[in-house]
């Protein structure tokens, strides 16, 4: 299929990118890289490389310790359902649900970071790649629509990607989750070690290891002042190190030094403007907050990666003759599939005798990773569910143990809460979460925000498929914990709401026909192949892993894509 | 210059580190002088009450301080304050006044005479075996207005409040956090080692 578009002689710039986070840093960099004079808009405030106040403070130099305050949770009230995100060392971060409104038919937990940078500042950094399995799976189940890419294609993006932020981890030559690569890996402390052995010998279909992370762990990466990682777990508030990766350390800074890019912070972009002529985008309409101006930029190529919801939602505004249901809409998809992955569920166990006099020094923000093992073929095959999950977690010695609990006072109570407590292995498993059309979100028209826009309104949740899966995931916790000689082994299961994994996912997905998906294999817009969207709602299914890495491989991709088309075409 | 003075000076210089006046203002209020502090949530007499059973919960012993020497009641007050939930607060209104009627008929209306054992006697018997305990309703302290329930703080729940809020103010003090526990804001690495060489078998403070 012709992926090819015409330059936009008016324009002021080549290309504009929409956000700032992990893909819209990205695609900033390539662009920029690649000689394109961009326009990189971020709706919410500058936050340079280095502004992070809370980086360097300790809990006694926070009110109440950190403990999110009944102020924050009050304006916070969606971000809060995380039980994270708002602790007050962080809450800056997020997002005032107050002022973001959105609705739910079905609840949703839509977790957001409005300022330069995004959710690359506050992501959770686990890096794994999708492979064949997660590729062919919708082909060969017969759900919604066949990737119209395979690992061969995006092999070469995540090596690029991989080696440029710097990922730590281990190879595992599995099938399922294709080996990089990587930096020294984190350690195992001793408990995950002895888990690992047991898995090992008493399971033959699956295997421990430690998280792939994108953490510098050796050397130095190019950015903004980027070095190894100090193990002080502190990372959500922003690392002065630069230690795991970031736009605002590593991609913006890139994208700046070609003198190419132009950073324009307090601008919603909320349509992509489109010429009925030329069949293409011809640039984008953004409100400047700060002055309330509506304002115009015209460029050759429109870079969407808002993420999923947000990109969406400027989709759907974006309405013409050619496209009264939003631009690329043809196909009746946009606004639906929305997926994330479900997890808090797993067990937790307390370690066998033996590790009393163990204990570890350093907060290693990263855990334990056992990768899929269900629906691999043969044995491994489920007769309940599709698809499968992985493990997350790790051991420790923290929280308030039982013997805390029975003693009411006095010089042994005190004793004990300055020891350690006994190690616990937590295994929280993360699952697939399969594509569905009637899962959406679509436009209030009725309830505008403070700007004049519409706001979101979600309608989706987790499916009987989800359900299933989750009863084996406890249940294989508890099996791998008790083969290893775990003791008060403590099950949980309490889905939340979609969302909080806060990987949405699917809304304008690829495919390789325009009458069944919004994007084609370069994430070109099938009917308008000057704008592309690189975030989370390109993914035409959801693997059962972080997908960030991903995100970050198939922007790359398309911007060198889009840069390619630039070229030719003026030359 | 040591290493740790190194790597946050070098944490410190990778970007101008822009304070908010909200951030600069908890920080004031972090290091407030407690000389001549008064509550802001508790009454005084209630103030008094939690210093006396925090200093029983966690005493003052040879090598480590008591509950009041790292400021726990300051701590609770402020938490109550801003962390609890309107009507969670009214809660804890109620159950101080419970405690103070039954102090007061079994020792006397003068507080000023009620002394450490009046006290124990009071976690001794008020506070139940965790075993013996009803489990909360679900929506208790659930930090969000319209799903705390209306039901009364027992008296064992919340003496165990008390216990529970010394534990926290204590452990996230300056003092305990950097001179009693065992304190690393640089660690540099993960291993895994001997309890006894890595922390004399303390625990990490962060």
């Amino acid at each position: 299929m012709n992926s090819c578009f015409l330059p936009n002689p008016d324009a002021q710039y080549d290309a504009i990118v929409v956000g700032t986070g992990i893909s819209g840093g990205w695609a900033a960099k390539e662009l920029c890289e690649n000689g394109l004079k961009t326009l990189v808009l971020e709706r919410g405030r500058m936050v340079k490389h280095g502004d992070y106040p809370t980086a360097n403070l300790d809990p006694w130099d926070l009110p109440n310790g950190g403990t999110t305050t009944r102020e924050t949770r009050i304006k916070k009230f969606k971000q809060h359902r995380t039980g994270y995100v708002t602790h007050e060392a962080r809450q800056h971060f997020f997002v005032d649900d107050q002022k973001h409104p959105y609705k739910e038919d079905r609840r949703f937990d839509w977790i957001r970071g409005y300022h330069v940078g995004g959710r690359s500042l506050m992501w959770g950094r686990q890096s794994y790649r999708m492979g064949d399995i997660d590729f062919e799976a919708n082909k060969k189940e017969g759900i919604a629509v066949d990737w119209p890419v395979r690992y061969k294609d995006i092999k070469p993006w995540y090596d690029k990607v991989e080696e440029y932020i710097g990922v730590s981890g281990v190879n595992a030559g599995l099938d399922i989750l294709p080996d990089g690569n990587f930096l020294k890996p984190m350690n195992l402390n001793c408990v995950e070690e002895h888990l690992k052995e047991v898995l090992s010998t008493e399971f033959d279909d699956r295997t421990l290891m430690i998280g792939r992370t994108a953490h510098i762990t050796e050397g130095t990466k190019e950015g903004a002042g980027r070095t190894t990682c100090q193990y002080r777990n502190r990372c959500m508030r922003g690392c002065p190190y630069g230690a795991y990766f970031s736009s605002n350390s590593s991609t913006l800074p890139a994208a700046e030094k070609t003198g190419n890019m132009t950073l324009r912070p307090n601008s919603i972009a909320y349509e992509v403007m489109y010429d009925d002529a030329t069949q293409q985008a011809t640039g984008v309409k953004i409100i400047d907050t700060e002055t309330k101006e509506k304002l115009e930029f015209e460029a050759s190529i429109v870079f969407l990666c808002a993420s999923a919801i947000a990109s969406t939602s400027i989709l759907m505004q974006s309405k013409s003759d050619r496209f009264p249901n939003g631009l690329g809409n043809d196909s009746g998809e946009l606004g639906h599939n929305i997926m994330d992955h479900h997890f808090r569920v797993g067990a937790v166990g307390t370690a066998p005798k033996g590790f009393e006099d163990k204990y570890f020094k350093g907060r290693r923000a990263n855990g334990i990773y056992i990768p899929r093992f269900r629906n691999l073929g043969g044995k491994t095959d489920s007769p309940d569910f599709k698809r499968g999950y992985g493990y997350q977690g790790g051991a420790n010695r923290g929280g308030t143990g039982e013997q805390i609990a029975e003693l009411k006072y006095g010089p042994e109570l005190k004793d004990l809460i300055l020891k350690p407590q006994e190690w616990r292995m937590n295994l929280l498993a993360f699952g697939e979460t399969l594509p569905d059309h009637s899962n959406r979100m679509y436009l209030d028209y009725e309830n505008l925000d403070e700007w004049g826009l519409p706001t979101v309104v979600f309608d989706a949740d987790f499916g009987p498929n989800e359900i299933a899966m989750r009863k084996d995931m406890q249940e294989q916790a508890i099996k791998m914990l008790e083969a290893g000689g775990f003791t008060d082994i403590t099950p949980y299961d309490d889905i939340g709401g979609m969302g909080l994994g806060i990987h949405e996912m699917g809304t304008a997905r690829m495919g390789r026909d325009p009458k069944t998906s919004v994007l084609n294999e370069w994430n070109q817009v099938h009917t308008c192949k000057n704008v592309y969207v690189t975030d989370g709602s390109f993914m035409t299914s959801a693997g059962c892993h972080n997908p960030s890495l991903g995100y970050m491989a198939f922007t790359a991709r398309a911007a060198n894509h889009a840069a390619e088309q630039f070229k030719k075409m003026n030359s | 210059m040591k290493r740790r003075e190194a790597l946050k000076h070098l944490g410190i210089s990778t970007g101008v580190v822009v304070a908010s006046p909200a951030l600069l203002n908890m920080l004031q209020s972090c290091t407030s002088d407690p000389e001549g502090w008064k509550p802001t949530f508790m009454a005084q007499d209630e103030a008094d009450m939690v210093a006396q059973l925090a200093d029983i919960i966690l005493p003052k012993t040879e090598d480590t301080p008591g509950a009041s020497d790292v400021n726990v009641v300051e701590f609770i007050d402020m938490y109550w304050d801003q962390v609890s939930t309107v009507k969670y607060k009214a809660k804890l209104k109620d159950a101080f006044g419970r405690i103070k009627t039954k102090m007061v008929a079994d020792h006397g209306e003068d507080a000023s005479k009620w002394t450490v054992e009046n006290y124990t006697a009071l976690l001794d018997n008020g506070m139940l075996d965790p075993k013996d305990e009803l489990p909360d309703p679900p929506g208790t302290n659930n930090q969000f207005e319209p799903f705390e329930h209306d039901e009364p703080i027992s008296e064992s729940k919340f003496l165990k409040e008390i216990k529970y809020m010394t534990i926290n103010a204590y452990l996230n003090s300056e003092q305990v956090g950097e001179k009693v526990l065992a304190y690393d804001p640089y660690p540099g690495d993960y291993i895994c080692g001997d309890l006894q060489e890595l922390t004399g078998g303390k625990k990490w403070s962060l």
